[in-house]
């Protein structure tokens, strides 16, 4: 009996004595600075050329180029809508004068190819509009549209004479990534 | 809310969440720009010129040579097209006794009383005449040589107001009308010329003088040429021997017309009578008769 709580005593000292204090290793070392930056969408449209040059008659058309260049860093989708136009110099309305006008805009691989009868998006001049998707312009690049306005062959003859300013907005928005 | 439903609103929602939580919320970055520019739509404008020279005042059938200006003064590119009509309260019979030609020419300087008709030509009379029609640039002009031959049986003492109406046309669109006047005229019928024969050797005309002062000198014309003596309102005659025919006609039937001379002799467009005279030979010499 003795001899057994002698060699209890012995294993338990023992495995008492195996326990430790334990200290976990550690480093660590620094990068070299670093900058993040967002991208940008910005675009350029030059000035709508050689629509202005023709007089336009019952049944004719005018045509004219202008480039849309995107100066950004991410590809946009390119919207193209009129969002002014004004009309003078006539013995009608506004409207008619208008209505009377239709654009057709279609992209082109560049100004010289711009011509009268150029398959492309259609609508009245006072409320054209292409919706977006037109067409997509990379980063950096250009792309051209030639936009022909005709006047309708049955358009009345109220409309003579009449002056007609209008605007085209080109809006690109960011191709979803 | 029975344990059964909440138990599905639980699963539903689950699967909600697990299908769309992972879906990432982005905004898209948009540029824009714009260009300007402008429209015109044309104009079509007639215009007319030259009918103030285009009257005729005839007292025969000699034709009567003049340009017509036609213009498109408008910016659209055109066709003209003409018409013509007589005015309320003046002859159109006269205007139907005028026969007319016309023709284009490259200037008004090339419409002349001895211009040749040339092609493109149409031809009618001032009461029916086809349009003259040229096509036009914008701000240009085409100029018609006319030529008015009134007839033998134009009624006398007629005025007809000639309308010369303009258009240009493009498509559908037609300009205003533009419209020029000229005068149609004939002389009152002239009194038929007496005539007395002396036996073949020379003919004795007269004339009426009553309505001109006495001292008034008259002369008799064959084609244009002055035969026989000048005469004043006192005798009122002359008399033509064959030899005076001679230098215009040796033969057959010729019209003589007397007319009002001026101070210095010289023939008026006045014509105080007409009549005709007839040439003819015979074995002892040249003889003349009264009439045809």
């Amino acid at each position: 009996m003795g001899a057994t709580l002698v060699l209890v005593a012995g294993v338990a000292a023992a495995l008492a004595g195996t326990g430790g204090t334990y200290a976990l290793l550690t480093d660590s070392a620094g990068t070299a600075g670093a900058t993040v930056r967002s991208g940008t969408a910005t675009l350029t449209v030059s000035q709508l050329s050689g629509t202005g040059a023709t007089v336009l008659g019952p049944g004719s058309s005018t045509v004219g180029s202008f480039a849309v260049r995107n100066t950004g860093t991410v590809p946009l989708a390119i919207r193209v809508a009129t969002t002014a136009s004004r009309v003078s110099s006539a013995g009608t309305t506004a409207a008619v004068v208008l209505g009377a006008q239709r654009v057709t805009l279609a992209p082109v691989t560049s100004s010289r190819a711009c011509r009268a009868g150029l398959r492309g998006t259609s609508g009245a001049l006072g409320t054209f509009d292409t919706g977006s998707g037109l067409l997509t312009v990379s980063p950096g690049a250009s792309s051209t549209a030639c936009v022909e306005v005709a006047l309708a062959g049955d358009a009345p003859q109220s409309v003579t004479g009449a002056v007609t300013d209008f605007t085209l907005t080109v809006t690109g928005t960011q191709v979803a990534p | 809310m029975t344990a059964r439903l909440r138990t599905v609103v639980a699963v539903v929602l689950g699967v909600v969440l697990v299908v769309v939580g992972p879906s990432a919320a982005w905004a898209l970055w948009t540029a824009s720009g714009a260009t300007s520019s402008r429209t015109t739509v044309g104009t079509l404008v007639a215009g007319i010129s030259g009918t103030d020279a285009m009257s005729v005042a005839s007292s025969g059938s000699t034709p009567t040579t003049r340009p017509v200006t036609l213009t498109n003064a408008g910016t659209l590119a055109g066709t003209t097209a003409t018409t013509v009509s007589t005015a309320s309260g003046t002859t159109a019979a006269l205007a139907a006794a005028v026969d007319v030609v016309a023709w284009p020419v490259s200037s008004a300087a090339a419409c002349t009383d001895a211009a040749v008709v040339g092609a493109g030509s149409v031809s009618g009379t001032w009461a029916a005449l086809p349009s003259m029609s040229s096509s036009l640039g914008a701000r240009s002009s085409a100029v018609w040589c006319t030529r008015s031959t009134p007839r033998p049986d134009a009624p006398a003492s007629s005025r007809a107001d000639v309308v010369l109406t303009l258009t240009t046309t493009t498509g559908s669109w037609r300009s205003a009308p533009a419209r020029g006047t000229f005068t149609l005229t004939t002389a009152a019928a002239v009194p038929a010329m007496g005539c007395t024969s002396d036996n073949d050797n020379y003919v004795t005309v007269t004339w009426p003088t009553a309505d001109r002062p006495m001292d008034t000198w008259y002369g008799a014309f064959v084609q244009g040429t002055m035969v026989g003596a000048v005469a004043q309102g006192y005798s009122g005659f002359t008399t033509i021997a064959p030899e005076q025919v001679r230098p215009v006609a040796t033969s057959g039937t010729q019209t003589v017309v007397v007319r009002v001379l001026d101070s210095a002799r010289q023939p008026t467009d006045t014509v105080v009578a007409s009549g005709t005279v007839t040439l003819f030979q015979r074995d002892d010499g040249p003889r003349i008769r009264c009439g045809s």
